[in-house]
């Protein structure tokens, strides 16, 4: 049972200030997702809910309580850590059991006991007790960096990167794994990653952080259709959206995106109007785009020269130049296209996409 | 292909031996003297086959006299014993003080840490002749001439940097995550220094316990200054052997030799965490 | 123009009887063809690599191209580029020079370079960056830089080492399309190094699968997907991963008429079963099949349907994973995104018999002649 709460939380090393303005509220038995690049800020905030780093400013509530003055072991929290971080001198029992032998739980060894031996039944580890973190391999050693953290029932999970250096074989069945366990659990858990699949598949909510700042949070499904702004829309998908630069200007009252010859219309919004004569960028995810030969008759519609052809499973990634942005196109492994043969891209005006080129602010999203 | 393989193993061998004899042959005379007698030690050209005797060895320890030679009183169970006390001493304050301040020089931040370290530092720069003046004055004022602790006192110049700045190394190798997480599983400050900090440094404490030992042990110019009758070392107890008259060389050899036992007995014990320590990289997770 | 042909090329490290890290390798790469190595970290693949371009002294086997064998030759001596997992760039040199460098010590005319250069910089599109330091260049740049000083003496094969796997997923996704162009463009023999089967799905010509240092199956991408030789690669490639579930045949009148799990039958045989297959059904067999050919639904449609319970649902934008628990095993079922299911529902399980893929339990290879010869369409 917890709720976290982020107030106007900065986090500073020397100069460099890694978390800004931080507000953000996690619900109560939520699996809330933190998605961001590499140096983003993610495993920090983690560490500051740990409290074992510092909040430079700012407060974090736990369940409405302020858990500034807590130390770590007081605020109940337990943490997968990217590296794993396993106790190299113990064995992977003495790894698990680690947690409930602390003084304030002073668990009796028999209960020790049979906790730890479930807890490695469900992981699959319960072969390896006996061996060293360094006798494991990487997907043994974080089957063991979870047990640690589920042995117990903390009030707030922490997970950074569970899975990043699993295969992805392993990943797709641990993912699997973890989903399935969440429902056991009965608790919250901030779960950190940078794949956006994993984001997507997991959490109920989805937060975007980028250079220390969210960027929006939403369910997966949210974030995924309705990006606030350009770098959101480019944190989901594989391949991610293509972008490309024009502007807005008016065609008979009616509002298009124009870039040399090319006029796109436009659907008739006040926000856009406001936007008339300034630089935009129009957004397509791979999977919108459909390539024909023959001029399509739609006007969304752009001319391209393909640039090669890729096949990944069932799909192929087909990928085109338009004047000298590279264009991607997901689609059905059906026809072969030619080096440098022209071909349109087509699209459906539902799946547009606009944002402002200053600010990155989306102007236009899916069903818009 | 074949013969240059040949020709490298012998080399090898060659090298390998040309070290042994430079650095052991100077052990196996010794040890050889210390099993002559009297007559045998001063033979010229030094006999290489003679009948060994333990004579000096019981001379040393329990001053039986033989040849009707005249015996040295055998003080020098005293000399070990007291060099075994301010050894021990010495090795178990420095532990007891450097551990801790390597791991905060290591872990905490607080202002002058990198001067702090560097001055511990470079106590070991300076002869200690340079120091061995003045302290000779401060110990004379204080008392502290000719006594256990004050000898255990002087020897923390040589032996607490040298450990310091070795275990800092040890603490800052250990990833902080690793702490971290046993914070989290909810062990306090001191909890997880014991039960992960130090367990990891084990290699690296049984190397500096093992050289400050030796250190402590081979001092001589301390223990000359600042010793005296009551606390005459090992180092100047074998001095002793030579008098006005004559050298007792087969003693002095047989007291050397005995000299060497409490430090190889340590380095047999500890040598097992020295070759762990070595490979402590592959058990980070 | 250049062949290389692997005969049985081995490599062992240490004692004549220690473990091999390549076993037995034969393999004849064709020329123009671009062959990608695919496997798990530890498979053999880089050993491979490394033995083709001289890095890595041959322990048994010979290698030729062209016909001509080059066991002993030197690296230098192969006239063959290779551009490494860490870019290997030189680090004190510019851009330009570090693609010059190679053509500079082939004492190549200057006017001659600058030509191959201006042509080179533009394939990679690093024009805009020639006269800058490798450490002012992002991961990608750098591999582009790798690429340029790779390809720009037109060398008679490119070899490359898990060249993209240092990059982020965008970048990735633009060097993968880069390299795939340029090979088409240029059309040389190219041994391609990956543990990433999109990557090899998506640049390679044929696909050289290789585990535990042996040689599973080569073939095109289609064929290794569509066709896999035995377990392994079965369930390697694909994603997500081929579910695999204990079978046994079940006989009627003497001869094969359905096959069941743990008692139930789950798919039933065609009438003419191939003669020859019949004593490979005796011994214990495994069905694969692959996540999005699993049917589904909430009623019994048919008599060899399997009753299962809903475990978890994952959506993951453009698609939902399904795992359903079948008796004491999970099953991974590809379906449309925004379904929606409740855990513990129970749901009847399809398995169409002709995307049934049998293999031996035993040694994992795949039942030949299939059981349900059918052309294989994945």
């Amino acid at each position: 049972m917890a709720d976290i709460v982020f107030r106007d939380v900065r986090k500073c090393y020397g100069d460099h200030e890694a978390i800004r303005d931080l507000n953000l509220e996690i619900r109560d038995r939520e699996f809330f997702v933190i998605l961001g690049e590499s140096g983003a800020g993610k495993t920090t905030t983690l560490k500051m809910i740990a409290g074992v780093e510092p909040v430079t400013s700012g407060e974090i509530l736990l369940n409405g309580r302020t858990i500034r003055s807590l130390t770590p072991e007081e605020r109940d929290c337990a943490m997968v850590f990217e590296t794993y971080a396993l106790y190299p001198h113990l064995s992977v029992y003495e790894n698990i059991a680690f947690p409930l032998r602390a003084p304030k739980r002073r668990m009796p060894a028999d209960r020790i006991d049979q906790t730890v031996l479930r807890v490695a039944r469900v992981l699959g580890i319960d072969r390896f007790l006996h061996r060293r973190p360094a006798e494991l391999s990487g997907g043994q050693r974080q089957r063991v960096a979870l047990g640690r953290a589920l042995v117990r029932q903390p009030a707030v999970f922490l997970m950074d990167e569970p899975l990043s250096h699993l295969d992805a074989r392993l990943r797709n069945e641990m993912r699997t794994e973890i989903k399935a366990m969440r429902e056991s659990f009965g608790t919250t858990i901030v779960y950190v990653t940078h794949d956006y699949s994993e984001a997507l598949a997991l959490g109920d909510r989805i937060a975007i952080l980028h250079r220390g700042r969210i960027e929006q949070v939403g369910t997966p499904s949210e974030v995924f259709r309705r990006p606030l702004n350009r770098l959101v829309a480019e944190s989901l998908g594989d391949p991610p959206m293509n972008f490309l630069k024009g502007t807005i200007t008016l065609d008979q009252s009616q509002s298009v995106f124009a870039r040399g010859d090319w006029r796109i219309p436009l659907p008739e919004s006040l926000r856009l109007r406001e936007y008339v004569g300034k630089e935009i960028v129009l957004g397509l995810r791979p999977q919108h785009i459909r390539l024909e030969r023959n001029r399509p008759d739609t006007p969304y519609n752009l001319h391209s020269k393909l640039f090669v052809q890729e096949l990944t499973g069932e799909h192929t990634v087909t990928s085109v130049t338009v004047g000298d942005c590279l264009f991607m196109a997901l689609g059905k492994a059906d026809t072969a296209y030619s080096l440098d043969e022209p071909l349109y891209l087509a699209w459906d005006p539902e799946h547009m996409y606009l944002f402002s080129e200053d600010t990155g602010e989306a102007l236009l999203a899916e069903g818009d | 292909m074949m013969t240059s393989r040949l020709f490298r193993r012998i080399l090898k061998t060659l090298g390998l031996g040309a070290y042994f004899t430079f650095a052991l042959g100077p052990v196996i005379w010794i040890a050889m003297m210390s099993l002559k007698d009297s007559n045998d030690v001063i033979a010229s050209p030094p006999k290489f086959v003679f009948t060994p005797t333990l004579e000096n060895y019981k001379a040393i320890t329990v001053g039986q006299h033989a040849n009707n030679v005249e015996t040295v009183k055998p003080d020098y169970p005293k000399y070990f014993l007291n060099t075994l006390i301010i050894a021990s001493a010495t090795v178990a304050v420095s532990l007891l003080l450097g551990t801790f301040a390597a791991y905060s020089l290591a872990r905490f931040s607080f202002r002058f840490k990198e001067d702090i370290a560097f001055t511990f530092l470079s106590f070991r720069f300076a002869p200690e002749l340079m120091i061995i003046l003045p302290l000779y004055v401060v110990f004379q004022k204080t008392g502290l001439i000719d006594s256990f602790s004050g000898l255990t006192l002087a020897y923390q110049l040589i032996t607490l940097p040298f450990l310091i700045w070795v275990l800092r190394g040890f603490f800052e190798d250990i990833p902080r995550e690793i702490e971290q997480a046993a914070r989290v599983d909810g062990y306090t400050w001191w909890g997880v220094f014991r039960r992960i900090s130090l367990p990891l440094v084990k290699p690296g404490i049984a190397a500096v316990v093992i050289l400050s030992f030796i250190f402590a042990w081979n001092n001589f110019i301390f223990s000359m200054i600042l010793g005296g009758e009551r606390t005459q070392t090992i180092t100047l107890g074998i001095l002793g052997f030579i008098g006005y008259e004559r050298v007792l060389w087969g003693q002095m050899a047989a007291a050397t030799m005995i000299c060497v036992i409490p430090e190889l007995i340590l380095a047999f014990f500890v040598q097992h965490y020295i070759i762990r320590g070595l490979t402590f990289g592959a058990v980070k997770g | 123009m250049a062949e290389i042909i692997l005969d049985q090329l081995s490599k062992r490290y240490g004692k004549k009887h220690g473990p091999c890290a390549v076993k037995d390798l034969s393999l004849r790469i064709r020329d123009r063809e671009f062959m990608v190595f695919l496997g798990p970290s530890g498979c053999g693949k880089t050993t491979t690599l490394r033995m083709i371009a001289g890095l890595e002294e041959i322990t048994g086997g010979n290698l030729t191209f062209d016909g001509k064998p080059i066991n002993d030759l030197p690296p230098q001596a192969r006239d063959i580029a290779m551009a490494f997992e860490n870019y290997a760039l030189y680090p004190t040199l510019a851009v330009r020079d570090n693609i010059e460098f190679p053509l500079k010590i082939r004492r190549w005319p200057h006017s001659r370079i600058d030509e191959k250069i201006e042509w080179v910089a533009g394939a990679v599109q690093i024009t805009d960056i020639l006269h800058r330091r490798p450490f002012e260049l992002s991961g990608g740049q750098q591999q582009r830089v790798s690429l340029a000083r790779a390809i720009v003496r037109e060398p008679k094969a490119f070899l490359f080492d898990e060249p993209l796997s240092h990059l982020d997923m965008k970048q990735r996704q633009v060097m993968r399309a880069l390299i795939k162009r340029i090979h088409s463009q240029l059309r040389k023999t190219t041994v391609y190094v990956t543990h990433d089967q999109n990557e090899a799905m998506a640049l390679a010509d044929r696909i050289a699968v290789m585990h535990q240092a042996e040689l599973q199956q080569v073939g095109t991408p289609e064929e290794v997907l569509n066709n896999p030789a035995n377990a392994f690669v079965a369930g390697f490639i694909g994603e997500p991963a081929m579910n695999f579930l204990d079978v046994e045949v079940g006989m009627k009148s003497g001869r094969a008429a359905w096959i069941s799990h743990a008692g139930n039958r789950l798919a039933d045989l065609p009438g003419a079963l191939d003669p020859a297959c019949h004593h490979l059904l005796s011994a214990p067999l495994q069905a694969g099949i692959r996540p999005h050919r699993i049917e589904f639904s909430e009623t019994r449609m048919r008599a060899t349907d399997l009753a299962a319970e809903i475990s978890t649902y994952e959506s993951l934008g453009e698609r939902g994973i399904l795992t359903v628990r079948l008796r004491s095993q999970d099953l991974t079922i590809l379906t449309l995104p925004e379904q929606t299911f409740r855990k513990a529902q129970p749901l009847w399980i399809h398995f169409p018999p002709e995307h049934l893929y049998f293999f031996s339990k035993d040694s994992g290879k795949r039942l030949h002649p299939d059981p349900l010869d059918r052309k294989r369409t994945g």
